[in-house]
C-alpha cells in the first residue's frame, strides 16, 4: 500500500481537471431552465454527471440538451 | 408583369400527381391566394418555385429568370414554410443577425423586422417560442434582406383566431409594397387579404381570377323571394328545368337556385302572378367565397 | 460566405454546449493517458504485494513514453473519435429532418458552400483541438518520463489527422445521405464495419484507411518506412476527396 503515496501525484491532475469539468457541467446544469432539457430532468442529469466520471460532463453535453 | 408564371408545372411522385399541368400567372404588386383543400398540391408547388424539388414536367419563370436554370432570384423571396423551425439555441436577434450577415443586410433592418413582427424585446431563445411567436419569426426572417416577393405557405393553418387575425393584418400592411403569394384552405383568409385567387385540386388549377369577377360570375345565381305563400310556389318551380335547387328559409321566404339567368327573371314573377301571390321580396344574392369554392370543388 | 456560415457552425456548438464535450475528451484524455501508462504497473504492483501471493513472480516491465502515447492512440482512435462523430454527423441531415436547412438555402445560398462550411468548420476545430491535445499529453509524458524522442509521436499524431480527415469526410457523406441523425449513424458504421471487413484481406490492407490506425502504433514501438506509409496515406485521402464528392453531389440533387 506504500505505493499510493506515489501514486497520488499522478493522478491528482488528473482528478482536478475532471472536478473542474464536472463543476463547470453543473453550473450549466443549475442555470439552464428545465424545459431545454432532455427528459425535464435536472436531478438525473445532476446524476449522471456526477458518477460517471468525465463521460458524465461528456453525455451531458451531447445529449442533455432537446 | 408577371412575378410568377409557370408553363405545364408538373411533380409526380411515383404515381401520385401533386401537380399537374399548372398553367399558374401572378401579378406584380397583388396578394394571390392559392387556396385548395389539404393535398391539393399547394406546398409542392411552392417546393417547385423555391428550388426544393425539380419539377417532373414543364418550367416556370419567377421574377423574370427561369427556376431550372438560375437560383439568383431566390434572393429576391422571402418564404415562411408551413411548419418554421428554426436554430433554437439561438434568441430571434442572433438568429437575424445571422441572415443578416450571410445576405450582407444592414444590421439596422434587424430592429425594422423585429419591430413589424412586434418581437423586438424578445430575449428568450428561439426553442421556448409557442406556434404563434414563431409565426411571426418566420415572417420576419422572410421580410430580413427586403425580398420584393413573398411566398407564405399556409400562414395562418395552425393559429388561434387571435394569432391568425395577426398574421392577416401584417400581410395587409404589406399589401402594394410586395407582392405576397400565400397558400390557405381557409376561405375566409383569402376573401379578407386577397386580389386574386387561385384554387387547386387534386394538383389541377380549377380557376385563376380576381375576387371581384368571382363574385360577379357567381353571383346572380341564387335568388331569395319572400311571398305569402312560399309552400304554394315551392311547388310550382320544382317543375322547371332552369331550377337547380330550392329550400324554404325563414316563414315566407325561398331561396332558389337557378342554372341560368334570363328565363327565370321572366318566369319567377309570371308565376306569382298566375297564382295570385302576394310579392314582399325579390333579389339577387351575393355569394359568399365559400359557395363559390365548393362549387368549383366539386 | 463560407466563412459566415462557419461562424454559425461556432456559435451553434457552443450555444448547444457540444463544444465542451469535444474541449473535455481531448483534454482530459491528453492527461489521462500518459498518467494511466504511468500508473498502472504500479497498481497491479501494489495488488500482488498487497495479498502476499505464494512467493508468485511476476514482471512488469517499467512504463516508458511509448505506453503513454500507446494509450494516447487508443484513446483517439475510440473514445474521441466516437465523440467527434457523434457530435458532427448530424449537422446536414438534422438540418434537413428539422427543416431549418431550407430556411437558408432558400435564400439562395448555394448548396455546396454550405455544406463544405460545415466541413470546413469540423475539420478546423478537431485539428485545432487535437493539437493542443498532442501538445499536452506531450507536456505531461515529459514530466513523468522525462526525455524521449519527439518525432515518433509527432508523425504517429500526423497519420491520425489524415485518418481524421478520412473519418469526417465519412461524416459529411453519411450526414448527407441520411435524414436524420439515427440514419447517418447507420451509415457511418456500416461503411465502418465494411472497411474492418477488407481489412482481412493482406494485399487490400495497406490501402485500407484502418491501416493507419496500425501505422500509428508503428511509429510510437518501433519505426515506419515512407515507402510503406505512403500507399494507405494517398488511398486514404484519395477516397476521403470521392466521399465528400459523392456527399456534395447526393446533396445538390436531392430535393428537400
Ligand atoms: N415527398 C413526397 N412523396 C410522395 N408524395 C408526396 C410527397 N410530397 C407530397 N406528396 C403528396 O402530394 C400531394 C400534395 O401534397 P402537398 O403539396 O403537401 O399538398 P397541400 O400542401 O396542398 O396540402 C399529397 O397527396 C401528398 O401526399
Ligand atoms: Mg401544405
Amino acid at each position: 500500500m506504500e505505493n499510493i503515496s506515489q501514486i497520488l501525484p499522478l493522478i491528482f491532475p488528473l482528478i482536478i481537471l475532471q472536478l473542474i469539468f464536472q463543476i463547470f457541467t453543473i453550473i450549466d446544469l443549475i442555470r439552464r431552465p428545465k424545459e431545454e432539457l432532455r427528459w425535464e430532468n435536472k436531478i438525473v442529469w445532476g446524476i449522471i454527471i456526477l458518477i460517471f466520471g468525465i463521460l458524465g460532463p461528456i453525455i451531458y453535453f451531447i445529449f442533455g440538451r432537446k | 408583369m408577371n412575378v410568377i408564371e409557370t408553363y405545364n408545372l408538373s411533380k409526380y411522385f411515383k404515381e401520385k400527381k401533386a401537380v399537374d399541368n399548372l398553367n399558374l400567372q401572378v401579378e406584380e404588386g397583388i396578394v394571390f391566394g392559392y387556396l385548395g383543400p389539404n393535398g391539393a398540391g399547394k406546398t409542392t408547388t411552392i417546393r417547385l418555385l423555391l428550388n426544393l424539388v425539380r419539377p417532373t414536367r414543364g418550367s416556370a419563370i419567377v421574377l423574370g429568370e427561369d427556376i431550372t436554370k438560375s437560383k439568383n432570384y431566390l434572393r429576391k423571396i422571402g418564404f415562411l414554410p408551413d411548419v418554421p423551425n428554426f436554430y433554437n439555441y439561438f434568441t430571434p436577434r442572433e438568429y437575424l443577425e445571422f441572415f443578416a450577415d450571410i445576405l450582407n443586410v444592414d444590421k439596422k433592418r434587424i430592429d425594422e423586422v423585429l419591430e413589424i413582427v412586434d418581437l423586438k424585446r424578445e430575449k428568450r431563445r428561439i426553442g421556448t417560442f409557442s406556434r404563434g411567436m414563431k409565426q411571426r419569426l418566420g415572417i420576419a426572417q422572410a421580410l430580413i434582406h427586403n425580398p420584393s416577393l413573398l411566398i407564405l405557405d399556409e400562414p395562418t393553418s395552425a393559429l388561434d383566431p387571435q394569432g391568425r387575425k395577426e398574421i392577416l393584418d401584417l400581410i395587409l400592411s404589406l399589401k402594394g409594397e410586395k407582392t405576397i403569394f400565400f397558400s390557405t384552405h381557409i376561405l375566409a383568409d383569402v376573401e379578407r387579404v386577397c386580389d386574386r385567387v387561385g384554387i387547386l385540386k387534386e394538383g389541377k388549377l380549377l380557376l385563376n381570377d380576381t375576387i371581384d369577377n368571382l363574385k360577379k360570375k357567381y353571383s346572380r345565381r341564387t335568388l331569395y323571394i319572400e311571398v305569402d305563400n312560399p309552400q304554394k310556389l315551392f311547388i310550382k318551380l320544382k317543375e322547371f328545368p332552369w331550377v337547380e335547387s330550392l329550400s324554404l328559409s325563414n316563414k315566407n321566404g325561398i331561396l332558389v337556385k337557378i342554372k341560368d339567368m334570363s328565363l327565370p327573371q321572366r318566369e319567377i314573377p309570371r308565376i306569382i302572378f298566375q297564382e295570385d301571390l302576394f310579392l314582399f321580396k325579390f333579389e339577387f344574392l351575393e355569394p359568399s367565397l365559400e359557395d363559390i369554392f365548393l362549387e368549383v370543388v366539386s | 460566405m463560407i466563412l459566415k456560415l462557419m461562424r454559425k457552425e461556432w456559435k451553434e456548438i457552443i450555444k448547444t454546449g457540444k463544444f465542451y464535450a469535444l474541449l473535455f475528451s481531448f483534454l482530459f484524455f491528453a492527461i489521462s493517458s500518459p498518467a494511466i501508462a504511468k500508473f498502472t504497473p504500479e497498481i497491479i504492483k501494489s495488488l500482488i504485494n498487497s495479498q502476499q501471493t505464494q512467493g508468485l513472480i511476476i514482471q512488469i516491465p517499467p512504463p516508458t513514453w511509448k505506453d503513454a502515447f500507446l494509450q494516447f492512440l487508443k484513446n483517439l482512435n475510440q473514445i474521441i473519435f466516437i465523440v467527434l462523430v457523434i457530435v458532427f454527423i448530424g449537422s446536414i441531415a438534422e438540418e434537413k429532418n428539422k427543416g431549418t436547412a431550407i430556411m437558408v438555402l432558400t435564400k439562395g445560398i448555394d448548396r455546396s458552400k454550405w455544406i463544405l462550411s460545415k466541413f470546413i468548420f469540423q475539420l478546423l476545430v478537431s485539428f485545432a483541438l487535437l493539437s493542443i491535445s498532442y501538445i499536452l499529453c506531450l507536456y505531461y509524458t515529459f514530466l513523468l518520463f522525462s526525455n524521449f524522442p519527439i518525432k515518433n509521436s509527432l508523425f504517429s499524431t500526423l497519420l491520425y489527422v489524415i485518418y481524421l480527415f478520412f473519418f469526417l469526410s465519412l461524416t459529411l457523406f453519411s450526414s448527407s445521405l441520411g435524414n436524420n441523425t439515427i440514419q447517418s449513424l447507420g451509415i457511418f458504421f456500416g461503411i465502418f464495419i465494411l472497411l474492418n471487413i477488407f481489412s482481412i484481406f493482406p494485399n487490400l490492407n495497406s490501402y485500407n484507411p484502418l491501416y493507419l490506425s496500425t501505422l500509428e502504433n508503428m511509429w510510437i514501438t518501433s519505426y515506419v518506412e515512407l515507402k510503406e506509409a505512403l500507399k494507405p496515406i494517398i488511398s486514404t485521402i484519395l477516397l476521403s476527396f470521392m466521399f465528400i464528392f459523392l456527399g456534395i453531389l447526393h446533396f445538390k440533387n436531392q430535393e428537400l
